[in-house]
């Protein structure tokens, strides 16, 4: 039981927090800091007040420029669709991706284990025919959509392109529980063909955006094609093949117009 | 530097995923953090590989900021710095000594880190506590600047001030006890 469920923090407890802050708490309370915390809102409130009030002293150092090099990796870590980060991208998997025959397909999910939350795949009928594009009949009908969907948790993402697509809309239901130190990624799996990476797989709510690289988008319109999530470390950039457990795969469905 | 509002904007546009706004909100603030990375790795590659980290976690992180927890950049530089602590705590950099507290205090005295038309509120909180750090016993000013700049340990702390680890984390808790005191009647 906290003592702060009674009020305020004892001055030892507030000690700590500022303790924590600066650095000098030890490592065995530190984390037991860190445990209480999600449940301790006035600890919480004393740890953003040292935050707060320490981080001045960040301040009175004279700011410097670091190499241009530090946004990059950022950017290719966290596959961000920026314009110059996604032409790079594109042309590195345009350069070394080849095509490979089906029976190769295993060796491109090397030491995976299929996660148990792969449910049955929703086809993309169901979402051209649902209600979910009432709100946007005044938008056009996307040609391609997929659905993916965890039966654990209940999320969902929607994914839409429209006609010679250079783009994947990402709409996530809701905000998935994403492990510390790890990050999801996206592929495009054209049939007997080695996955192409798109990009983070976003866990945040809302609208997102993959960026097709151009070897991707062409497949997408010729050939049946899968949309795969992976799990992986957030601290090993992404490479041209997975590198964790599938999460879940999805067929990208094409509307047949006309 | 943009300032506080424009700072807040693009935190709660980068929390919604917008890439733009975490880019402008990277151009705005990384030399700040980067300086203090540097200040506390001491290396250019240690302090660089600490700022990619950094802003991953501000990106995954940005949803959990709102301003009542305190000044945008403020936190900031408390997620940089805590992955200096981090990457610290696994190997201390090959310097032969940290630099002395005095040197430290110096620092606090000239007006280097903001510019002239710095926003109000980061100069006010700066100004605070340096002021408040004035009113502490040279031991403890001395400890909780070696700690803040350096990342010292208590146990690095009894190596470097040459005292007792009774003595030393008396200092440190007195020294934020007392600052806390002067912040609350400075900032009141």
């Amino acid at each position: 039981m906290s003592d702060s469920q009674n009020g305020a923090l004892s001055q030892e407890r507030a000690l700590d927090a500022a303790e924590y802050v600066l650095g000098t708490l030890d490592s065995d309370a530190s984390k037991r800091l860190e445990r209480e915390l999600p449940d301790d809102g006035a600890l919480r409130a004393e740890v953003d007040y040292w935050q707060d009030r320490l981080g001045a002293l960040g301040l009175a150092l004279a700011p410097v420029e670091p190499p241009a090099e530090v946004w990059q990796a950022i950017a290719e870590r966290l596959g961000l669709g920026l314009d110059e980060i996604g032409t790079r991208r594109a042309s590195r998997h345009g350069g070394r991706r080849t095509k490979t025959p089906a029976t190769s397909r295993s060796r491109f999910w090397p030491g995976l284990a299929i996660a148990a939350s792969i449910v049955a795949v929703v086809l993309a009928a169901v979402l051209f025919n649902s209600g979910v594009y009432e709100q946007t009949r005044t938008a056009p009908q996307p040609a391609y959509a997929s659905v993916v969907y965890d039966k654990d948790t209940g999320n969902s993402w929607l994914v839409t392109a429209p006609e010679d697509p250079q783009q994947l809309v990402v709409t996530a239901m809701g905000r998935y529980p994403l492990p510390e130190g790890k990050v999801m990624r996206a592929w495009l799996k054209p049939a007997d063909e080695a996955p192409i990476y798109i990009g983070t797989w976003p866990y945040k709510a809302g609208k997102h955006r993959l960026k097709l690289p151009p070897d991707a988008a062409k497949d997408i319109t010729q050939k049946p094609s899968q949309l795969m999530v992976t799990m992986e470390d957030a601290s090993v950039p992404a490479s041209s093949s997975p590198n964790g457990p599938l999460l879940w795969a999805s067929p990208v469905g094409r509307q047949h117009t006309g | 530097m943009a300032d506080r509002e424009q700072l807040i904007e693009w935190l709660a546009a980068t929390a919604a995923g917008d890439e733009k706004a975490f880019q402008r909100l990277y151009a705005s603030t990384s030399s700040q953090l980067y300086a203090v990375l540097l200040r506390i790795l001491r290396s250019p590659d240690r302090a660089q590989d600490a700022l990619q980290d950094a802003y991953i976690r501000i990106w995954q992180k940005a949803d959990t900021y709102s301003p009542e927890r305190g000044a945008p950049l403020t936190w900031l530089v408390s997620i940089a710095r805590y992955r200096a602590l981090d990457l610290l705590r696994r190997k201390r950099p090959e310097v032969a000594m940290p630099e002395e507290p005095d040197m430290i205090a110096t620092l606090l005295e000239d007006d280097q880190g903001l510019s002239p038309l710095e926003e109000n509120e980061n100069q006010q909180s700066l100004d605070a506590i340096r002021e408040c750090l004035s009113t502490l016993a040279p031991q403890q000013r001395d400890g909780v600047l070696l700690a803040y700049y350096e990342g010292l340990t208590h146990q690095e702390l009894v190596s470097h001030m040459d005292a007792p680890l009774g003595t030393v984390k008396s200092w440190i808790r007195r020294g934020l006890l007392r600052l806390r005191e002067c912040l609350a009647e400075v900032l009141s």
